[in-house]
Formats: C-alpha cells, structure tokens, sequence
C-alpha cells in the first residue's frame, strides 16, 4: 500500500483499516483521540464523546446532544466511543501546554533554517512549511501571526472536495 | 500556573441563531474575511467549490463543510471556530436553522457566553427564531445582539427594520430577554458588520464587531457558597484523594463542609494539586482534596459548604426542553444526569406543555412528550438527588434526562 495507490485509498488502508483491526483485536470500548476543532472544517463538527457503530462510522447527520458538561457516555455493545478531550484547544494552546509543562517533542517540528513540518501523518504524504522556527518560544511567536494553515502541508486534506468527510465517516480520525 | 492563565488573551464564546436562512452562516463567513481570519487558500478553496457548485462565493462554506451542507445550502451541525479583533479573541459557534436539527442548535447555545439572534429584514419575525429566542431565554443567555440581516433586501428602509424590530422586541420581552443592541446589517455586503455603513445613515448604534466588543466574560460564581461535585476518588499514596471541579465559591483547608446527599459533616483537609501545595482553589478548578473524616462517599456525591446549603429532595419541578427523536411517554424510564449525580427517575407529571415557537399552552396535563416540546414537569428520583436554583449555582441547577443510553432532553431548575 502506498499513495501510488490512490490517496484515499491509502488513508484509508494505513489508518482506518489498521485502527479497526486493533479495536477488534483488543476489544477496545473507547478510544482517547488528540483531534481539534481548530484543525479542519469537519473535525470542527465533532462531538467531545462520539459514538461509532460496529462498521466504524459516523453519524454526522446525527450526532449526540451535548448539553453543558452532559455527554454520551455509555454506548450499547455495538458501538465504541472515540473521546475528544482537547477538542476545544487552538494548535498555539497545545504549544503553551508544552512550554508550561515542559513537555520533550520530536524535532520534526522545528525547522532547519527553511523548513517545518506543522503537522505529522503518514511520512509519504506529509509537507514541510516555510518556518524559521527552532524553539518553542519561536514556534507561538509564529502562531500568533501566521495566516497559513495547520494542515497545509497534509495532502489527504486538498486531494478532492470532501476527501477529509469521507474519511471520517469511514472511521478515520 | 495562575499567573500565565491572568496573561492569556480573553476569549469570549457566542453563538448565532436564528431561522432557516435568515443568514448565519453568511454573517459568520463576513465576521471572517473582514477581520482577515481566514488563512491563506482558505478563500480560492471556497471560491473553488462554489464554482463546483455553479454559484456565486458562499462565504457559508467557511463553516458548512459537510457535502450534503454545501450542496443543500444548509448547515446540518454546530461547528465551532476561531476569529481575532484588536480587542480581543473570539470562538464562534454555529448552529443550523431547522427544526429537525435543534439539538444541534441546543448543542451549540449551551455552550455560548453570547449570542447573535439573527432575522431576516424582508421575511421578519418566523418560527426558529422564536424558538431559538426560547432557548437563549431558557439557558439564560443574557448579552444577545439582535443582527437585522438583509437590509439590502429593503432598500436600506428604516421603516422595516423599526417594523421587525418592535415584533420582535414583544416577543423577547415576554420571554425575559432584553436585547443589548438591534442593529440592522447586510451580512452579504458587510454593511455595519466589521464596520459602520453609509447605506443606513440613520442607524447610529454600533456595528456588529463593536457591539460584540463591549460583551464581558462570564465571571466564575467565586462569591457563592463552595460546592464540589465528586468526579471520583483514588488512593495515593495512603491518601483518599476526592477528585472533581469546584463549581461555586472557594474551596480550603479546614473548610467547614457537608457531604450531600448523605449528609455528614466533616472539614477539608488539604487541597491537592500535582506538584503544588495550594491552600484554596476557586470556581472553575479541578483539583482533588481530602476529608478530615473518612467519608465512604462516591461520584456523585457533593461538597458543600453551608449557609445556605443547597437543596436535597426526591422530587422536584423543573422546566425540560424535549430533543431527542423519540419522544417521551408516561412511565419511560429514564436517567437523570446533574453535575456528577447520576439517578434514575420518572416524570410523574406534566403540568404545562408549552410550544416553544408560539409560547401557546398546548396542554394542561400531558401524559407525553414530543420532540422540540416544552414542559414544566415534576421529576421523581429513586434516590435524593442534590439541586440548586440556577440562578444560584448553574452546575446544580441544569440537567440533562437519558432514555435509551441518548441525551434526550435538557432542563432547568428554577
């Protein structure tokens, strides 16, 4: 498998199929996933506590009520709950939580000179952005200001109209 | 820890509402481009697909990314997102217009400090925006701006928007709602959105950004008496640590407290905080603590401080806004979920059953619910559950009812 193959299919294939077959094989009742709102139009429509059904997808056109601190908490057998906890944090929240907290990150983040990557995947579809940023400190500066895209160097999001909501309605998170 | 959180920039939530079409979406993708907040090939991605779509630019699509959403001209979820002004930062939120869709409406609303109820100059006053205008009254939203949208639609008219506005300004009267500002715009050409317009020399209020600006924060309830819902409990270190959120006043060492509902009395004695050893924590924080005493207690039980103490009962009258798809008959039984409590109950009666675009009693003694329904009810638990005005505590005094493992409905204690 490999992008040579069609990018949804390839999306497809190395996170949602390999996801489904460790629920499967683990039995996993709830997931824990780090998605934003921030980060792309439909992840913006998530819920905090989202079900998904045996098939792995997702009822975007009927999502659960969450009403103040209330959320779908129980699921019937059939289904697993993906929980969103940072799903209201912007991408510079998670970079002050780091500093903060003292958290120790990849280097791929930061740039040599020219290049950044802002956003990791899949290594055959991911791309670096201009940044000159080398430290933390840089790296909020940047956000503060910047008018360039979080995912722009994420090819699964441009590929076709809609490619991210089909994804995430086959189960990819 | 404090110190950095004083430092951050302020961020306030507000939601727009308001009826099918009457230009929500329109007014948010306006917010957009005029505070420059859309990153770059943001807009020829809209641009693109609005070509795709053989129209001309939908500013809508900033928040509509749902195909069907795009292709039916409608928004079918809540989205939430982000804009900046010089004054401050903002977290929009979406929420659609049709009726089939409310509990994402509700979704959006409960989550809002704010709120624009949008209305359409040349169509007036129409269903969902009664019924949104409920539901801002209902969650007691209270900074609302009335965006009078379409004035091109009326040439500008300072007669239809003085029309529309009285209608509806009866209307939110009687629901308790005093609008801040009712400002006539055009969310398609950005008249008095970012900016004020020269089309309506007659309006001197401000523009929506403006308006928006002058909207305060929702402060923490840091005067009232303390009140700790237990999330949990663990043992470190030979130590009973209760987990939770302080939801009202102050918590601290040697704090006189009451466990409720079961009653005991006992003192805080220590507050406990990774790597900190902090004396009190205030509304809004989640922290752990432990007991002078050891209390057998579990989630769902709440730390309270007295004078008053809130209110501990099997039964009691709340207003519930009924949502989910299945409605609700006579016996379902049913799960109540307020702070951390968490007890099955029924509702054994229906009092007032009021529809909540009409604000008309449907009926006096109701034996069912039907989606969107209204009704003030008496709610009976199997055990005593811990409630609050929400006016007073908000955390204990709304609530949300299970049927089916789904949220099915959403109330209010007042």
């Amino acid at each position: 498998m490999g992008p040579d193959k069609g990018k949804f299919e390839c999306c497809n294939a190395l996170k949602t199929i390999a996801l489904k077959q460790a629920i499967a094989e683990h039995g996993f009742k709830a997931l824990l996933l780090g998605i934003r709102r921030d980060e792309h139009g439909i992840r913006a429509k998530e819920r905090v506590f989202s079900p998904r059904n045996t098939d792995f997808k997702w009822n975007y056109k009927d999502q659960p009520p969450e009403l103040w601190d209330q959320y779908k908490s129980k699921a019937d057998e059939e289904q697993h709950i993906r929980v969103h906890p940072l799903l209201h944090w912007r991408e510079i929240d998670i970079w002050k939580y780091i500093k903060r907290e003292n958290i120790p990150i990849t280097d791929l983040y930061f740039s040599g000179g020219k290049q950044r990557y802002r956003s990791l995947g899949c290594e055959t579809c991911c791309g670096k952005v201009a940044s000159k940023v080398r430290t933390i400190d840089e790296m909020i500066k940047e956000l503060e200001t910047t008018d360039v895209a979080e995912r722009s160097g994420r090819a699964q999001d441009k590929e076709k109209a809609y490619m991210m909501q089909k994804l995430r309605t086959l189960g990819y998170m | 820890m404090n110190e950095n959180k004083a430092k951050e920039k302020e961020h306030l939530k507000f939601v727009i509402v308001g009826h099918v079409d009457h230009g929500k979406s329109t007014l948010i993708g306006r917010l957009f481009y005029d505070t420059k907040s859309l990153p770059q090939g943001k807009m020829e991605e809209i641009e693109q697909a609005s070509k795709e779509l053989g129209g001309r630019i939908e500013f809508s699509f900033i928040m509509d990314h749902l195909q069907e959403e795009r292709e039916q001209g409608i928004t079918i979820d809540t989205a939430q997102t982000f804009f900046k002004t010089p004054r401050r930062e903002y977290v929009i939120i979406d929420a659609p217009g049709h009726k089939e869709f409310i509990k994402n409406m509700i979704t959006g609303a409960s989550q809002a400090e704010a709120a624009i109820l949008i209305v359409d100059a040349e169509e007036g006053v129409q269903e969902q925006t009664k019924r949104h205008a409920y539901i801002l009254g209902m969650l007691g939203l209270e900074q609302v701006i009335v965006a009078m949208n379409k004035m091109d639609l009326v040439d500008f008219k300072e007669g239809r928007f003085n029309e529309v506005k009285k209608e509806l300004e009866d209307f939110l009267s009687s629901l308790g709602i005093s609008p801040s500002y009712v400002i006539p715009i055009s969310a398609m050409g950005g008249d008095n959105v970012a900016s004020n317009s020269d089309k309506m020399p007659w309006f001197s209020g401000p523009s929506i950004l403006e308006a928006l600006d002058t909207f305060k924060l929702t402060a923490q309830p840091t005067h009232k008496p303390m009140r700790f819902p237990v999330q949990d409990f663990y043992d470190v270190d030979g130590k009973k640590i209760f987990a939770g959120r302080v939801e009202a006043g102050i918590a601290k060492q040697g704090m006189n407290v009451v466990l409720l509902p079961s009653g005991q009395k006992t003192k805080i004695k220590s507050i406990e905080e990774f790597l900190a050893e902090p004396k009190q924590a205030e509304a809004g924080k989640s922290i752990g603590i432990t007991l002078e005493e050891d209390a057998g207690i579990d989630r769902g039980e709440i730390v309270c401080e007295a004078n008053p103490l809130p209110r501990t009962v099997s039964e009691f009258e709340a207003s519930v806004f009924w949502i989910s798809k299945e409605g609700f008959k006579e016996g379902d039984s049913i799960i109540l979920k307020i702070a951390t409590e968490e007890v099955p109950c029924k509702i054994s009666k229906i009092n007032r059953l009021i529809d909540s675009s009409t604000l008309e009693v449907i009926s006096e003694n109701a034996s069912s619910l039907n989606p969107n329904e209204v009704a003030e009810v008496v709610i009976q638990t199997e055990k005593p559950v811990v409630i609050e005005n929400f006016n007073k505590t908000p955390a204990l005094g709304r609530f949300v009812l299970v049927k089916e493992l789904e949220v099915s409905a959403g109330g209010i204690i007042a």
